[in-house]
């Protein structure tokens, strides 16, 4: 059974534009990786139809079976995490092996407050 | 991506599930006996050519059920010893709308002349004078199969299994490329329109054209009236004449009045035109001198021709959505893997680098002019009611003679009904074009969160035709989503700042207001699916009239990363 984790440098998941986003990628697999990549990602849920855009990715050159892999990126100016009746920004990264399905995914928060901007108050 | 399933009931599924199975069953029927008939006809290039001589031949001229004409050609062949005759052109018949076509290919036929003949060897009784190309079946099955395709996507996207939401939180959320098959699907129809709109518009207007240009270099001859008549056909009237005259001693027939060759409404014009070409009346004709078996009666532009201009109706749509697609499809972001060292530092792309308010200030049109609204609204109004008017007069017309088509008409009230509020949009776009107009000035084109901007309202035209006026700036979600077989977007408001309320005439009409956007709240986004909206919204009252109510695009843009970073 294959293990995949992210982390972030403590613990921290809510960031500002430009502040630098520091973690580490780890992960056991069954079979040796083609690839390993971290990708930086925002999507919607709601009402609408998905929307997703890969921001940023980051490869790991010739990864192993068994490693743990530190990355960093820079939080992008927008859009901003937010939450409405209708739609809900969210920030992520993921941690993408192939071949295969597997993955993980940790969530963020990235606003000008720190916090996901909460349109109907 | 194409979604029936989590929005219907079973019931709604059922019902469209027989609808998606009769139309590809409908499809795959036809495709079938396409294909059957090719088969017979590819087999017939496989029979043996023998020398046949011609017995007859001659031009069969349509009957009161057929507006075609036909060739009557017989010919006599002999297979291993014994003697056929046969009257089979083709494997499938031939037709021609025009007498001078079918009598171009008669003559290519004389009697007595000898010519090769295909003989089926199992049944020797079987021949064709002629093989018939394959193509007849390319552009019919390639349609064919795309209505197969539709029935059969319809049905998947019906009862495909939905994405499990904890299996799909297992796998990479970030490898879903959510609009991919729609865009494709829409890119094909739009193409589809296109191709079809082109070849339409080449056949029904630039090709007659170019043959009345064409015809004002033919000999004027003098020629005799054979029979003329006034035709029916479902939505219209013909004019249809035959006509002979003479080139160089040999008398020739043509049956074509003008170059256009479809029906159109209008009975009383082409009862005139079959009253003006009397059987047995001396006209005059005009005949190609490179070929006198092409000839016209009328080789003028005739105002049908311009009906020709309907398929580019289909060439704007289908062109349009073409290059939307693309520009979409060219548009998706793509990832930007980078080979490096273990720890990669990535820079911020373009996208989130310093964000400067664009320099001011700024005039604001309206998102869609009242021209627009109004041209919009014309277009929209003119193409229902067009199409409506071909089958509502032929409803009329069945009254008038007394012979109701009761089904007809009671099909077409929705219809109507739909045609008459299209009218009444004009109407109202018509009055607004009147109303008094609307003209923003802001000191910035964009104003970041917590910015400030200076807003000067101007109203031209009729501006004491005012009651009051509200300004106000307002946030709101948008969110689309596929209902059916159609897109519905919906909105929600979430945040409305009133910036200016004037009641006086003297500040109605012209007036400004300094105002803030909250620091606290959401800049523009537009993403496919999802946007966050800033718009400025004017409502004038007016009395008895259409009120002003205008809204104009607003960019909120985020704060810059060093902003961001000491708010």
């Amino acid at each position: 059974m294959s293990q995949l984790k992210l982390g972030l440098r403590d613990n921290r998941t809510a960031f500002r534009p430009g502040e630098e986003i520091v973690g580490a990628a780890g992960w056991q697999l069954d079979r040796p990786p083609k690839s390993v990549e971290v990708r930086l990602f925002w999507y919607t849920c709601g009402k609408g139809t998905q929307d997703l855009e890969v921001v940023d990715t980051v490869r790991f050159e010739q990864p192993q079976r068994e490693e743990a892999r530190p990355f960093r990126f820079i939080a992008p100016a927008e859009p901003y995490s937010f939450t409405g009746k209708l739609i809900t920004l969210v920030w992520a990264l993921e941690l993408v092996v192939k071949p295969g399905d597997e993955s993980a995914r940790l969530e963020l928060t990235i606003s000008h407050t720190g916090q996901p901007i909460v349109l109907h108050r | 991506m194409i979604q029936f399933g989590p929005r219907l009931g079973t019931v709604g599924k059922i019902a469209l599930s027989v609808f998606f199975l009769a139309y590809s069953a409908f499809a795959l029927l036809m495709l079938g006996l396409l294909v059957v008939q090719t088969v017979r006809t590819a087999q017939t290039f496989w029979w043996k050519p023998v020398q046949c001589t011609i017995l007859e031949s001659r031009v069969i001229e349509p009957g009161h059920d057929t507006d075609s004409y036909a060739v009557a050609i017989s010919y006599r062949y002999s297979w291993q010893g014994q003697e056929y005759t046969s009257d089979r052109v083709t494997w499938s018949g031939k037709t021609w709308s025009d007498y001078g076509a079918a009598a171009r290919y008669a003559a290519g036929y004389p009697v007595g002349s000898q010519a090769t003949c295909y003989v089926n060897p199992a049944a020797p009784a079987e021949a064709v004078l002629e093989r018939e190309g394959l193509w007849f079946a390319f552009i019919p099955g390639l349609i064919l199969l795309v209505f197969v395709a539709i029935g059969l996507v319809g049905l998947w996207a019906i009862w495909r299994k939905q994405p499990d939401q904890a299996k799909a939180a297992a796998g990479p959320i970030s490898a879903q490329r959510s609009q991919a098959l729609a865009t494709g699907f829409i890119g094909v129809f739009c193409a589809l329109f296109l191709v079809v709109g082109v070849g339409l518009f080449y056949a029904l207007f630039l090709r007659p054209v170019g043959r009345v240009l064409e015809a004002q270099h033919w000999q004027e001859t003098p020629c005799v009236i054979l029979s003329s008549r006034v035709r029916t056909h479902h939505g219209g009237y013909s004019v249809e004449v035959l006509y002979s005259y003479v080139v160089n001693g040999v008398e020739y027939k043509s049956s074509r009045y003008s170059f256009t060759r479809w029906s159109s409404s209008g009975r009383e014009s082409k009862v005139a035109a079959a009253r003006r070409y009397q059987p047995g009346a001396q006209a005059v004709c005009y005949v190609n001198p490179a070929d006198p078996t092409d000839a016209v009666l009328v080789r003028d532009f005739t105002g049908e021709m311009w009906l020709g201009l309907f398929p580019l109706v289909f060439v704007v749509f289908g062109g349009g959505g073409l290059v939307w697609v693309l520009r979409r499809r060219g548009a998706k972001p793509s990832t930007r893997p980078v080979v490096g060292a273990p720890i990669l530092i990535k820079a911020l792309d373009s996208r989130a680098g310093p964000l400067q308010p664009p320099a001011g200030p700024l005039v604001l049109r309206s998102t869609g002019s009242r021209l627009g609204k109004f041209a919009g609204s014309v277009l929209i109004a003119g193409f229902w009611n067009g199409i409506l008017a071909v089958f509502l007069v032929e409803a009329i017309q069945s009254f008038q003679r007394g012979q109701p088509e009761w089904f007809l008409a009671i099909f077409l009230i929705p219809f109507v009904i739909v045609g008459v509020l299209l009218l009444g949009d004009v109407g109202y776009s018509l009055l607004l074009l009147f109303a008094p107009g609307v003209k923003l000035r802001l000191s910035a084109a964009a104003v970041p969160l917590g910015g400030s901007a200076e807003l000067e309202w101007e109203i031209t035209g009729r501006a004491t035709a005012l009651r009051k006026l509200r300004l106000w700036l307002e946030g709101r979600e948008e969110a689309i989503y596929p209902s059916g077989e159609n897109t519905s977007t919906d909105r929600a408001t979430f945040a409305t700042i009133e910036l200016a309320a004037p009641t006086l005439w003297t500040d109605i009409r012209h007036g400004q207001v300094r105002f803030t956007v909250p620091a606290d709240t959401m800049h523009s986004f537009k993403a496919d699916h999802n946007r966050i909206t800033w718009v400025l919204r004017v409502h004038g009252d007016i009395a008895f009239y259409p009120d002003v109510d205008d809204e104009f695009p607003f960019t909120v843009l985020p704060l810059s990363p060093a902003q961001a970073a000491v708010s």
